[in-house]
């Protein structure tokens, strides 16, 4: 199979985006202006020097047919990096994605994949020169990377399935949720869609939350106020309120048939602990009642937060972490670690 | 607080019980069976330590492991070393019945009580387990400190019968097998007389590769004497009375798994290898199967492309190890990269 590959610039907008939609793995953090604002607030901290992120955005043509995309994120510095998704986002997956896959027979996947991880990965190699590369897709054929040399390894979230219908997901819950559930509308908790102000709340409560456990985050709040107005179709904000003001909260991504939990829904203190359990049933509820398929809890790797997560009885969907270092950079990347102890959160790039 | 597990070793007068859990778990196999994994025992010089786990008096899994002294290095494997078996691992009965956050405790649990034993009671210096497909979820083998990789095989649905499996396939791929048989090559059945063929026309080709075949025939004579009635076959295409390529079948729950043999035979213009591939998949279908599984094609850039034309997806099953040592890891490593291409280009210069 031949395929021509480039650099994708504004005027691609929206053929990029049109590859998005029809590829099932695409999400909204794949969509050109998400990937423009990533590229304007990513930042990568490297021996005592900030650097900002290049995007390069990678599209592969199949005669005059766009077929694939791939957004890499470049950092200069001291030893070059590339990432997908780029640092200090918030988004825990992007990498490649094919235009109608699920469409395709296997053997032509393959014939797809083969080619365009072989021309994305020559172009990573030659043109952009980095010491570690650090992707992580949803793409559930990673084989081409194994061969490559990458180390691939499996990550997850959490998926329930919305088309039973609320009574049919309430009945399967943890009886401590359902419990839990009741007991915050005994105490008088209230569910709204919230706007810009709640946006600002939910962002601080993270920040706090972070900061009782020693890491910086880095999400940025004016990353959030703008994608909330790029994409104010596709970003919802909810809070759960005690006494009228907002006691817990989330930002959830409504894209293609899914919600997704993106970012809230921290613990904290002096707040009843029920209120993330109701602000979590409200969401799925909200869910069902707005038409969605599915509700996806992102990020399903840390034990301990796993134990609240999998009480709603979700199901759990995998994606795929793909690295590849050269032993200098693997080699200060554990001197670091060694020496500073940080916890990697799940941005996983904390470093 | 996690689940409170124990555990303990089976023996033979639970061989039925054992057969029972296996059979009731979504990811149990044939190879998980009470005789295969004595036979594997028996004809790969390790020694089988088959654990159950108990909440209570309920068993909640099995997990046949294999430990092996070598050059007074102390390993554990699931499944064993040079028994032609990509994957075993714990099974856990009724696993996909229980809800998320059950099915995580008891996995988890099982398994740290399992890695308890193999740390205090074996000390392996090295573990390599791999897990069955049917078993996504691989978080607990990473949060215990194992190095998680994805492996693939291929399968094919054939819940749309053989007719349009057959449609499916592409026109070149039916026209070969057409050709095959026109030529009159046909397919058999066989015994155990075409068991030891098979594994003569292993031994010849792994020889032709400078490659040792690493299970013996007693191995497969034994398996094929336990299993030839109830989930073994062996299959042979011949032409004029030659045996020309030959396959050996397992088949188990709703799978068929094309497990040894295949080898590309080396008639010109014809392909006995499509035409047994495809009877063995035909004879699928006729007896209800719902799917048809290639063992070990998938992961190997050299076979995947032949491969991919006959399935309509992948399995996903994983391989994790642990090096509770820099020492076990190091000398793998040596092993691997240094001391075994060095042996295999020796052997093949003497001939």
């Amino acid at each position: 199979m031949s395929l021509e590959i480039r650099i994708a610039e504004k005027k691609d907008e929206k053929i990029w985006d049109m590859v998005v939609d029809e590829s099932p793995h695409g999400t909204i953090f794949h969509k050109w202006k998400f990937l423009k604002i990533m590229e304007k607030y990513s930042k990568a901290h490297q021996l005592g020097k900030m650097t900002k992120a290049k995007l390069y955005p990678l599209i592969g043509f199949k005669g005059e047919e766009a077929i694939a995309i791939f957004p890499i994120y470049l950092y200069r510095t001291p030893l070059r990096m590339v990432y997908s998704p780029p640092i200090g986002t918030g988004v825990t997956h992007l990498g490649l994605v094919i235009s109608k896959y699920d469409e395709m027979k296997q053997n032509k996947k393959e014939n797809v994949l083969a080619t365009f991880i072989k021309e994305a990965n020559k172009f990573i190699s030659t043109e952009l020169k980095p010491r570690t590369i650090n992707i992580k897709t949803s793409l559930n054929d990673p084989r081409h990377f194994l061969w490559l040399g990458y180390r691939v390894e499996p990550l997850y979230d959490y998926l329930l399935d919305l088309r039973e219908g609320k009574e049919h997901i309430y009945k399967n819950l943890d009886a401590d949720v359902r419990k839990n559930i009741q007991r915050a509308k005994r105490f008088g908790f209230v569910f709204s869609e919230g706007t810009n102000k709640d946006l600002k709340f939910v962002w601080r409560s993270v920040v706090k939350r972070h900061e009782e456990q020693n890491i910086k985050l880095g999400i940025q709040l004016n990353f959030l106020i703008d994608i909330y107005k790029a994409f104010g179709d596709n970003l919802k904000v909810f809070v759960a309120k005690e006494k009228g003001k907002p006691v817990t909260g989330m930002i959830i991504i409504c894209y293609k048939g899914k919600t997704s939990l993106w970012v809230g829904s921290t613990k904290i203190k002096n707040v009843h602990y029920s209120a993330n359990d109701f602000l979590t049933w409200e969401i799925i509820k909200w869910s069902c009642k707005s038409g969605y398929e599915y509700c996806e809890n992102i990020w399903a790797n840390d034990m301990r937060l796993c134990k609240f997560k999998s009480r709603f009885n979700p199901d759990i969907s995998i994606y795929y972490s793909l690295k590849k270092s050269s032993l200098l950079y693997d080699f200060f990347k554990n001197l670091k670690r060694k020496t500073k102890r940080k916890k990697i959160g799940r941005n996983g790039n904390v470093y | 607080m996690g689940m409170s597990i124990d555990i303990r070793i089976a023996n033979n007068s639970e061989a039925r019980e054992w057969d029972q859990m296996v059979e009731a778990s979504p990811n149990g196999t044939i190879f998980h069976t009470w005789e295969w994994i004595k036979i594997m025992e028996k004809h790969t010089g390790t020694k089988l330590y088959p654990i159950i786990g108990f909440k209570g008096h309920t068993p909640i899994g099995v997990f046949p492991i294999f430990y092996q002294k070598k050059h007074a290095i102390k390993m554990v494997f699931s499944p064993p070393p040079h028994a032609s078996v990509l994957y075993l691992g714990p099974a856990l009965p009724d696993y996909e019945k229980m809800k998320q956050s059950k099915k995580e405790s008891a996995f988890l649990a099982f398994h740290d009580k399992v890695n308890d034993f193999i740390n205090s009671e074996l000390k392996a210096s090295y573990i390599s387990i791999s897990t069955s497909p049917g078993l996504l979820d691989s978080r607990p083998l990473t949060w215990s400190g194992y190095q998680v990789e994805p492996r693939f095989n291929y399968l094919t649905d054939l819940s749309g019968g053989a007719d349009h499996i057959w449609q499916q396939f592409k026109k070149n791929l039916r026209q070969d097998i057409e050709r095959t048989r026109r030529k009159g090559i046909t397919i058999e059945e066989g015994s155990k007389k075409e068991v030891i063929k098979v594994h003569e026309l292993l031994v010849k080709r792994y020889k032709d590769q400078g490659k040792t075949v690493s299970d013996s025939k007693e191995y497969l004579l034994d398996l094929f004497k336990t299993f030839s009635k109830v989930g073994m076959r062996v299959l042979v295409a011949k032409y004029q009375g030659d045996i020309v390529t030959g396959l050996i079948d397992v088949h188990y729950k709703d799978k068929v798994t094309s497990w040894i043999g295949n080898l590309k035979s080396n008639m010109k213009k014809v392909s006995p290898n499509d035409l047994i591939n495809w009877e063995a998949m035909k004879w699928a279908c006729d007896n209800g199967y719902k799917y048809y599984e290639t063992m070990g094609a998938a992961s190997v850039k050299r076979l995947h492309s032949y491969y991919s034309k006959w399935s309509s997806g992948l399995l996903v099953w994983f391989l994790a190890r642990k090096y509770p040592s820099i020492t076990s890891k190091i000398l793998e490593s040596s092993y691997l990269r240094i001391l075994k291409p060095t042996y295999s280009r020796l052997k093949s210069k003497r001939g």
